[in-house]
Protein backbone atom coordinates (compact mmCIF):
# COMPACT_ATOMS: atom_id res chain seq x y z
CA UNK A 1 0.00 0.00 0.00
CA UNK A 2 1.11 3.84 -0.34
CA UNK A 3 1.45 6.06 2.45
CA UNK A 4 -1.65 7.11 1.46
CA UNK A 5 -3.69 5.67 3.96
CA UNK A 6 -4.34 8.40 6.09
CA UNK A 7 -3.53 5.92 9.62
CA UNK A 8 -3.55 8.51 12.19
CA UNK A 9 -5.96 6.74 13.88
CA UNK A 10 -5.26 3.19 16.26
CA UNK A 11 -8.44 1.91 14.85
CA UNK A 12 -7.04 2.51 11.13
CA UNK A 13 -5.26 -0.30 9.16
CA UNK A 14 -2.02 -0.65 9.50
CA UNK A 15 0.30 0.29 6.78
CA UNK A 16 0.64 -2.92 4.28
CA UNK A 17 -1.64 -5.92 6.36
CA UNK A 18 1.08 -8.31 5.84
CA UNK A 19 3.89 -6.22 6.51
CA UNK A 20 2.07 -5.13 10.09
CA UNK A 21 1.25 -9.35 9.90
CA UNK A 22 5.40 -9.58 10.51
CA UNK A 23 5.65 -6.96 12.36
CA UNK A 24 3.08 -8.32 14.84
CA UNK A 25 4.59 -11.19 14.68
CA UNK A 26 7.89 -10.42 14.80
CA UNK A 27 8.35 -10.73 18.78
CA UNK A 28 9.22 -8.43 21.27
CA UNK A 29 9.50 -4.74 21.46
CA UNK A 30 6.98 -1.69 21.09
CA UNK A 31 6.40 -1.71 17.80
CA UNK A 32 5.45 -5.51 17.70
CA UNK A 33 3.07 -5.13 20.14
CA UNK A 34 1.65 -1.90 18.23
CA UNK A 35 0.88 -4.30 15.31
CA UNK A 36 -0.63 -6.94 17.31
CA UNK A 37 -2.55 -4.38 18.90
CA UNK A 38 -3.76 -3.10 15.64
CA UNK A 39 -4.03 -6.41 14.23
CA UNK A 40 -6.35 -7.20 16.90
CA UNK A 41 -8.19 -4.60 17.54
CA UNK A 42 -9.14 -4.75 13.54
CA UNK A 43 -10.00 -8.46 13.64
CA UNK A 44 -11.77 -8.44 16.81
CA UNK A 45 -14.92 -7.85 15.83
CA UNK A 46 -15.09 -10.35 12.98
CA UNK A 47 -14.07 -12.50 15.60
CA UNK A 48 -17.06 -12.06 17.43
CA UNK A 49 -19.67 -11.83 15.25
CA UNK A 50 -18.34 -15.45 14.14
CA UNK A 51 -18.58 -17.21 18.04
CA UNK A 52 -21.76 -15.19 19.03
CA UNK A 53 -23.75 -15.06 15.32
CA UNK A 54 -22.26 -18.57 13.81
CA UNK A 55 -21.26 -20.80 16.76
CA UNK A 56 -24.38 -19.34 18.64
CA UNK A 57 -22.09 -18.56 22.06
CA UNK A 58 -23.41 -16.09 24.37
CA UNK A 59 -21.80 -12.52 24.21
CA UNK A 60 -20.51 -13.54 27.58
CA UNK A 61 -19.03 -16.93 26.82
CA UNK A 62 -17.65 -15.43 23.53
CA UNK A 63 -15.95 -12.36 25.45
CA UNK A 64 -14.23 -15.40 27.73
CA UNK A 65 -13.46 -17.15 24.50
CA UNK A 66 -11.63 -14.58 22.62
CA UNK A 67 -9.90 -13.46 26.07
CA UNK A 68 -8.56 -16.89 26.64
CA UNK A 69 -7.91 -17.12 22.90
CA UNK A 70 -5.92 -13.76 22.71
CA UNK A 71 -3.97 -14.60 25.89
CA UNK A 72 -3.21 -18.32 25.37
CA UNK A 73 -2.52 -18.51 21.41
CA UNK A 74 -2.21 -14.79 19.94
CA UNK A 75 0.27 -13.72 22.36
CA UNK A 76 1.55 -17.07 24.40
CA UNK A 77 2.27 -18.92 21.43
CA UNK A 78 3.02 -15.99 18.97
CA UNK A 79 0.12 -17.18 16.70
CA UNK A 80 0.88 -14.28 14.61
CA UNK A 81 4.17 -15.43 13.78
CA UNK A 82 2.74 -18.86 11.93
CA UNK A 83 0.96 -17.04 9.76
CA UNK A 84 2.21 -17.56 6.25
CA UNK A 85 1.43 -15.11 3.11
CA UNK A 86 1.82 -18.35 0.58
CA UNK A 87 -0.85 -20.14 2.49
CA UNK A 88 -4.02 -17.74 1.85
CA UNK A 89 -6.06 -15.14 3.98
CA UNK A 90 -4.92 -14.22 7.19
CA UNK A 91 -8.36 -13.97 8.27
CA UNK A 92 -8.48 -17.71 6.90
CA UNK A 93 -5.30 -18.65 9.21
CA UNK A 94 -7.37 -16.46 12.23
CA UNK A 95 -10.34 -18.03 12.15
CA UNK A 96 -8.78 -21.63 11.39
CA UNK A 97 -6.96 -21.20 14.73
CA UNK A 98 -9.95 -19.68 16.64
CA UNK A 99 -12.18 -22.81 15.52
CA UNK A 100 -9.12 -25.00 16.99
CA UNK A 101 -9.45 -23.36 20.19
CA UNK A 102 -12.75 -23.03 20.61
CA UNK A 103 -12.75 -27.31 20.14
CA UNK A 104 -10.02 -28.10 22.69
CA UNK A 105 -11.11 -25.44 24.99
CA UNK A 106 -14.98 -27.19 24.27
CA UNK A 107 -13.35 -30.64 25.09
CA UNK A 108 -11.78 -29.63 28.28
CA UNK A 109 -15.06 -27.89 29.13
CA UNK A 110 -16.52 -31.51 28.98
CA UNK A 111 -13.51 -33.14 30.77
CA UNK A 112 -13.91 -30.35 33.70
CA UNK A 113 -18.09 -31.25 34.17
CA UNK A 114 -17.34 -34.83 34.29
CA UNK A 115 -14.99 -33.48 37.40
CA UNK A 116 -15.94 -30.70 38.34
CA UNK A 117 -14.03 -27.99 40.09
CA UNK A 118 -13.27 -24.25 40.23
CA UNK A 119 -14.29 -23.17 37.10
CA UNK A 120 -12.30 -20.66 35.66
CA UNK A 121 -14.02 -19.38 32.82
CA UNK A 122 -17.56 -20.02 31.31
CA UNK A 123 -18.27 -23.01 29.81
CA UNK A 124 -18.80 -23.85 26.57
CA UNK A 125 -21.85 -26.01 25.05
CA UNK A 126 -19.80 -28.59 23.09
CA UNK A 127 -22.46 -29.00 20.58
CA UNK A 128 -22.25 -25.14 19.58
CA UNK A 129 -18.70 -25.05 19.89
CA UNK A 130 -17.83 -28.71 17.88
CA UNK A 131 -15.87 -27.90 14.17
CA UNK A 132 -17.91 -28.63 11.05
CA UNK A 133 -16.08 -30.16 8.13
CA UNK A 134 -14.15 -28.02 6.22
CA UNK A 135 -14.44 -25.30 9.37
CA UNK A 136 -12.67 -22.61 8.11
CA UNK A 137 -15.67 -20.54 6.12
CA UNK A 138 -17.54 -18.23 8.44
CA UNK A 139 -20.50 -15.70 6.80
CA UNK A 140 -20.51 -14.28 10.28
CA UNK A 141 -17.13 -13.73 10.30
CA UNK A 142 -17.20 -12.60 6.66
CA UNK A 143 -19.63 -10.14 6.94
CA UNK A 144 -17.80 -8.79 10.02
CA UNK A 145 -14.69 -8.07 8.45
CA UNK A 146 -17.07 -6.95 5.22
CA UNK A 147 -17.88 -4.01 7.19
CA UNK A 148 -14.22 -3.31 8.49
CA UNK A 149 -13.63 -3.16 5.01
CA UNK A 150 -16.37 -0.73 4.11
CA UNK A 151 -16.24 1.72 7.16
CA UNK A 152 -12.24 2.29 6.36
CA UNK A 153 -12.95 2.90 3.01
CA UNK A 154 -15.51 5.34 3.61
CA UNK A 155 -13.21 6.80 6.77
CA UNK A 156 -10.49 7.08 3.88
CA UNK A 157 -12.51 8.98 1.14
CA UNK A 158 -13.92 11.26 3.74
CA UNK A 159 -10.53 12.43 5.03
CA UNK A 160 -9.19 12.23 1.24
CA UNK A 161 -11.80 14.71 0.56
CA UNK A 162 -11.26 16.71 3.34
CA UNK A 163 -7.39 16.67 2.55
CA UNK A 164 -7.86 17.84 -1.10
CA UNK A 165 -10.98 21.04 0.48
CA UNK A 166 -13.52 19.10 -1.45
CA UNK A 167 -15.98 18.71 1.46
CA UNK A 168 -18.91 18.96 -1.06
CA UNK A 169 -17.75 15.88 -3.02
CA UNK A 170 -17.88 14.03 0.36
CA UNK A 171 -21.60 15.42 1.25
CA UNK A 172 -22.49 14.84 -2.11
CA UNK A 173 -21.36 11.01 -1.61
CA UNK A 174 -22.79 11.30 1.73
CA UNK A 175 -26.28 12.20 0.76
CA UNK A 176 -26.62 10.67 -2.49
CA UNK A 177 -24.61 6.72 -1.62
CA UNK A 178 -23.82 6.68 2.14
CA UNK A 179 -26.84 7.37 3.66
CA UNK A 180 -29.54 5.79 1.54
CA UNK A 181 -27.57 2.28 2.34
CA UNK A 182 -26.76 3.16 6.38
CA UNK A 183 -29.95 4.99 7.21
CA UNK A 184 -32.46 4.04 4.32
CA UNK A 185 -32.91 7.69 3.30
CA UNK A 186 -33.81 8.60 -0.28
CA UNK A 187 -30.85 9.51 -1.81
CA UNK A 188 -30.68 13.38 -2.94
CA UNK A 189 -32.63 13.90 -5.80
CA UNK A 190 -30.81 15.95 -8.88
CA UNK A 191 -33.26 18.86 -7.82
CA UNK A 192 -31.68 19.04 -4.51
CA UNK A 193 -28.08 18.23 -5.91
CA UNK A 194 -28.51 21.14 -8.17
CA UNK A 195 -29.75 23.39 -5.29
CA UNK A 196 -27.57 22.54 -2.60
CA UNK A 197 -24.19 22.44 -4.36
CA UNK A 198 -24.65 24.22 -7.37
CA UNK A 199 -24.64 22.47 -10.24
CA UNK A 200 -25.71 23.93 -13.37
CA UNK A 201 -25.97 21.34 -15.54
CA UNK A 202 -27.16 17.19 -15.58
CA UNK A 203 -23.49 16.90 -16.70
CA UNK A 204 -22.01 19.10 -13.64
CA UNK A 205 -24.34 16.81 -11.15
CA UNK A 206 -23.15 13.44 -13.32
CA UNK A 207 -19.57 14.14 -13.22
CA UNK A 208 -19.41 14.90 -9.68
CA UNK A 209 -20.99 11.73 -8.40
CA UNK A 210 -19.10 9.53 -10.74
CA UNK A 211 -15.94 11.73 -9.30
CA UNK A 212 -17.48 10.62 -6.01
CA UNK A 213 -17.98 7.00 -6.74
CA UNK A 214 -14.47 6.43 -8.56
CA UNK A 215 -12.78 7.93 -5.59
CA UNK A 216 -14.75 5.49 -2.97
CA UNK A 217 -14.17 3.06 -5.56
CA UNK A 218 -10.38 3.44 -5.45
CA UNK A 219 -10.17 3.99 -1.35
CA UNK A 220 -12.00 0.33 -1.33
CA UNK A 221 -9.80 -0.91 -3.28
CA UNK A 222 -6.69 0.26 -1.66
CA UNK A 223 -8.38 -1.05 1.65
CA UNK A 224 -8.63 -4.35 0.32
CA UNK A 225 -5.34 -4.47 -2.15
CA UNK A 226 -3.67 -4.44 1.70
CA UNK A 227 -4.38 -7.86 2.32
CA UNK A 228 -5.12 -9.20 -0.73
CA UNK A 229 -2.50 -10.24 -3.42
CA UNK A 230 -2.23 -8.79 -7.01
CA UNK A 231 -5.21 -7.61 -8.35
CA UNK A 232 -7.04 -10.47 -9.44
CA UNK A 233 -6.80 -11.59 -5.74
CA UNK A 234 -8.49 -7.91 -4.64
CA UNK A 235 -10.88 -8.60 -7.44
CA UNK A 236 -12.02 -11.95 -6.25
CA UNK A 237 -11.87 -10.84 -2.44
CA UNK A 238 -14.48 -7.54 -3.32
CA UNK A 239 -16.69 -10.27 -5.37
CA UNK A 240 -16.52 -12.29 -2.37
CA UNK A 241 -17.27 -10.06 0.40
CA UNK A 242 -20.13 -8.38 -2.17
CA UNK A 243 -21.47 -11.69 -2.55
CA UNK A 244 -20.96 -12.88 1.23
CA UNK A 245 -22.95 -9.33 1.71
CA UNK A 246 -25.65 -9.97 -0.49
CA UNK A 247 -26.48 -13.57 0.45
CA UNK A 248 -26.20 -13.28 4.31
CA UNK A 249 -29.47 -14.65 6.57
CA UNK A 250 -31.15 -12.39 8.41
CA UNK A 251 -29.36 -11.70 11.44
CA UNK A 252 -26.24 -13.28 10.30
CA UNK A 253 -23.78 -10.21 11.20
CA UNK A 254 -25.97 -7.51 11.13
CA UNK A 255 -26.24 -5.84 14.72
CA UNK A 256 -29.50 -4.23 14.23
CA UNK A 257 -30.80 -7.61 13.61
CA UNK A 258 -29.66 -9.30 16.52
CA UNK B 1 -28.10 12.17 16.20
CA UNK B 2 -24.95 10.34 15.47
CA UNK B 3 -24.49 9.19 11.91
CA UNK B 4 -25.39 5.74 10.99
CA UNK B 5 -22.44 3.18 10.94
CA UNK B 6 -21.43 0.12 9.08
CA UNK B 7 -22.20 -1.70 12.52
CA UNK B 8 -26.05 -0.86 12.12
CA UNK B 9 -27.03 -1.99 8.97
CA UNK B 10 -28.13 -5.37 7.74
CA UNK B 11 -25.64 -6.90 5.55
CA UNK B 12 -27.80 -6.24 2.42
CA UNK B 13 -27.73 -3.02 2.55
CA UNK B 14 -23.94 -2.98 3.04
CA UNK B 15 -23.65 -4.34 -0.10
CA UNK B 16 -24.75 -1.34 -1.68
CA UNK B 17 -21.70 0.12 -0.62
CA UNK B 18 -20.12 -2.66 -2.33
CA UNK B 19 -20.18 -1.62 -6.00
CA UNK B 20 -18.90 1.34 -7.40
CA UNK B 21 -20.23 0.95 -10.93
CA UNK B 22 -18.45 3.75 -12.83
CA UNK B 23 -20.38 4.04 -15.97
CA UNK B 24 -21.99 7.78 -15.94
CA UNK B 25 -25.20 6.15 -17.35
CA UNK B 26 -26.45 4.68 -14.55
CA UNK B 27 -25.72 6.93 -12.14
CA UNK B 28 -29.24 8.07 -12.56
CA UNK B 29 -32.34 5.44 -10.69
CA UNK B 30 -34.87 4.42 -13.69
CA UNK B 31 -37.54 6.14 -11.18
CA UNK B 32 -35.33 9.31 -11.83
CA UNK B 33 -35.17 9.50 -15.15
CA UNK B 34 -38.16 11.73 -15.42
CA UNK B 35 -36.02 14.60 -13.81
CA UNK B 36 -33.17 13.78 -15.28
CA UNK B 37 -34.91 14.51 -18.68
CA UNK B 38 -36.41 17.43 -17.56
CA UNK B 39 -33.16 18.43 -16.36
CA UNK B 40 -31.62 18.47 -19.85
CA UNK B 41 -34.36 20.12 -21.08
CA UNK B 42 -33.59 23.19 -19.03
CA UNK B 43 -30.26 23.12 -19.95
CA UNK B 44 -28.87 25.58 -22.69
CA UNK B 45 -27.63 23.17 -25.78
CA UNK B 46 -23.99 25.11 -25.68
CA UNK B 47 -23.62 23.73 -22.15
CA UNK B 48 -24.11 20.59 -23.15
CA UNK B 49 -23.10 20.34 -26.84
CA UNK B 50 -19.49 21.11 -25.27
CA UNK B 51 -16.25 23.14 -27.50
CA UNK B 52 -16.65 20.62 -30.12
CA UNK B 53 -20.03 21.31 -30.92
CA UNK B 54 -19.95 24.81 -29.91
CA UNK B 55 -17.00 25.12 -32.75
CA UNK B 56 -19.71 22.81 -35.07
CA UNK B 57 -22.65 25.73 -34.49
CA UNK B 58 -20.22 28.74 -35.81
CA UNK B 59 -19.10 26.43 -38.65
CA UNK B 60 -22.56 25.80 -39.74
CA UNK B 61 -23.53 28.99 -39.29
CA UNK B 62 -25.96 28.62 -36.47
CA UNK B 63 -24.69 29.86 -33.73
CA UNK B 64 -26.88 33.03 -33.81
CA UNK B 65 -29.83 30.95 -33.23
CA UNK B 66 -28.07 29.10 -29.68
CA UNK B 67 -28.44 32.88 -28.23
CA UNK B 68 -31.20 34.84 -27.16
CA UNK B 69 -30.87 38.46 -25.91
CA UNK B 70 -32.00 37.36 -22.42
CA UNK B 71 -30.90 33.83 -21.82
CA UNK B 72 -29.68 31.15 -23.92
CA UNK B 73 -31.16 28.77 -25.99
CA UNK B 74 -32.27 25.12 -24.26
CA UNK B 75 -32.89 21.68 -25.42
CA UNK B 76 -36.77 22.56 -24.57
CA UNK B 77 -36.49 26.12 -26.72
CA UNK B 78 -35.08 24.28 -29.57
CA UNK B 79 -37.42 21.02 -29.15
CA UNK B 80 -40.40 22.46 -28.39
CA UNK B 81 -40.14 26.14 -30.69
CA UNK B 82 -41.96 26.63 -33.88
CA UNK B 83 -38.85 27.61 -35.88
CA UNK B 84 -35.84 26.02 -34.38
CA UNK B 85 -32.44 25.75 -36.59
CA UNK B 86 -31.83 22.43 -38.54
CA UNK B 87 -28.10 23.23 -38.31
CA UNK B 88 -28.11 23.01 -33.99
CA UNK B 89 -31.16 19.63 -34.48
CA UNK B 90 -28.54 18.34 -36.42
CA UNK B 91 -25.83 18.72 -33.68
CA UNK B 92 -28.36 17.59 -31.08
CA UNK B 93 -28.95 14.42 -33.23
CA UNK B 94 -25.52 13.76 -33.15
CA UNK B 95 -24.90 14.88 -29.84
CA UNK B 96 -27.81 12.21 -28.61
CA UNK B 97 -25.81 9.37 -30.98
CA UNK B 98 -23.16 9.12 -29.71
CA UNK B 99 -23.72 9.65 -26.31
CA UNK B 100 -25.98 6.42 -26.87
CA UNK B 101 -23.12 4.61 -27.74
CA UNK B 102 -20.52 6.37 -25.63
CA UNK B 103 -19.69 4.57 -21.86
CA UNK B 104 -18.33 7.88 -20.33
CA UNK B 105 -21.68 10.04 -21.81
CA UNK B 106 -23.55 11.35 -18.64
CA UNK B 107 -26.95 10.87 -20.39
CA UNK B 108 -28.70 7.61 -19.15
CA UNK B 109 -29.11 5.37 -22.70
CA UNK B 110 -33.01 5.87 -22.41
CA UNK B 111 -32.89 9.95 -22.37
CA UNK B 112 -30.11 9.98 -24.89
CA UNK B 113 -32.33 7.74 -27.12
CA UNK B 114 -35.25 9.68 -26.51
CA UNK B 115 -33.46 13.10 -26.73
CA UNK B 116 -32.08 11.43 -30.54
CA UNK B 117 -35.69 10.76 -32.17
CA UNK B 118 -36.97 14.31 -30.71
CA UNK B 119 -34.30 15.93 -32.38
CA UNK B 120 -34.94 14.29 -36.11
CA UNK B 121 -39.19 14.69 -35.56
CA UNK B 122 -38.52 18.25 -34.40
CA UNK B 123 -36.39 18.52 -38.01
CA UNK B 124 -38.82 16.72 -39.67
CA UNK B 125 -42.57 19.18 -38.72
CA UNK B 126 -40.59 22.39 -38.02
CA UNK B 127 -37.82 22.36 -40.54
CA UNK B 128 -39.48 20.23 -43.13
CA UNK B 129 -36.44 18.07 -43.17
CA UNK B 130 -36.10 14.24 -41.55
CA UNK B 131 -31.88 14.50 -40.46
CA UNK B 132 -32.22 11.03 -40.40
CA UNK B 133 -31.15 7.72 -43.20
CA UNK B 134 -33.36 5.62 -40.79
CA UNK B 135 -36.66 4.59 -42.57
CA UNK B 136 -40.27 5.46 -41.97
CA UNK B 137 -41.04 2.27 -40.40
CA UNK B 138 -38.22 2.64 -37.90
CA UNK B 139 -38.38 5.99 -37.07
CA UNK B 140 -42.39 5.44 -36.25
CA UNK B 141 -41.33 2.70 -34.08
CA UNK B 142 -38.63 5.16 -32.39
CA UNK B 143 -41.24 7.65 -31.87
CA UNK B 144 -43.72 4.91 -30.41
CA UNK B 145 -40.68 3.93 -27.87
CA UNK B 146 -40.32 7.37 -26.92
CA UNK B 147 -43.85 7.88 -26.19
CA UNK B 148 -43.82 4.84 -24.11
CA UNK B 149 -42.09 5.88 -21.83
CA UNK B 150 -43.23 7.19 -18.46
CA UNK B 151 -40.87 10.01 -18.08
CA UNK B 152 -41.38 11.77 -20.99
CA UNK B 153 -42.42 15.56 -20.41
CA UNK B 154 -45.80 16.88 -21.98
CA UNK B 155 -44.37 19.24 -24.38
CA UNK B 156 -42.41 16.11 -26.05
CA UNK B 157 -45.07 13.86 -25.81
CA UNK B 158 -46.99 16.36 -27.63
CA UNK B 159 -44.27 16.55 -29.99
CA UNK B 160 -44.37 12.75 -30.74
CA UNK B 161 -47.95 12.11 -31.00
CA UNK B 162 -47.58 15.26 -33.83
CA UNK B 163 -45.12 13.26 -35.66
CA UNK B 164 -47.13 10.06 -35.57
CA UNK B 165 -50.36 12.14 -36.80
CA UNK B 166 -48.48 14.43 -39.56
CA UNK B 167 -45.45 12.20 -40.52
CA UNK B 168 -47.27 8.67 -40.40
CA UNK B 169 -50.40 9.32 -40.92
CA UNK B 170 -51.87 8.25 -37.11
CA UNK B 171 -50.62 5.82 -34.39
CA UNK B 172 -50.01 2.49 -35.61
CA UNK B 173 -50.41 4.28 -39.15
CA UNK B 174 -48.88 3.17 -42.44
CA UNK B 175 -45.34 5.05 -43.40
CA UNK B 176 -46.20 8.42 -44.61
CA UNK B 177 -44.46 10.92 -46.65
CA UNK B 178 -41.28 12.67 -45.86
CA UNK B 179 -41.78 16.47 -45.37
Amino acid sequence: MSGESGSNSFCSFPTTQWTAIGHAGGGEGDAARRALGQLLTRYLPAMRAHLVLERRISRDAAADVLQGFVAGHVLEKNLVAQADRARGKFRTFLLTALNHYLWHRARHDGALSRSPGPGRHVPLDHHAAALPDGQPGSDAFDVAWAREVVREALSRMRAECERSKRPGLWALFEGRVVAPALEGTEPLAYEQMAGRFGFHSLSQATNALVTAKRMYGRCLRAVVAEYAGGDGEVEEELRHLKQILAGARAGSGSRRAT
Amino acid sequence: MPPTTPDDVPPESLAELMEFDPDPRTVWRPQELSAVFRALLETPVRLELGKVGAAAVEQDGGADALEQPLRPVTFADLLHGPAPSLAVLRLVKEFAKSARHDAESHLPTEVASALYCLSIVAGGLRCGRLITSMDDRDLRRNVEWALARPWIDDASRALLREAQVRLFGGPGGLPGHRS
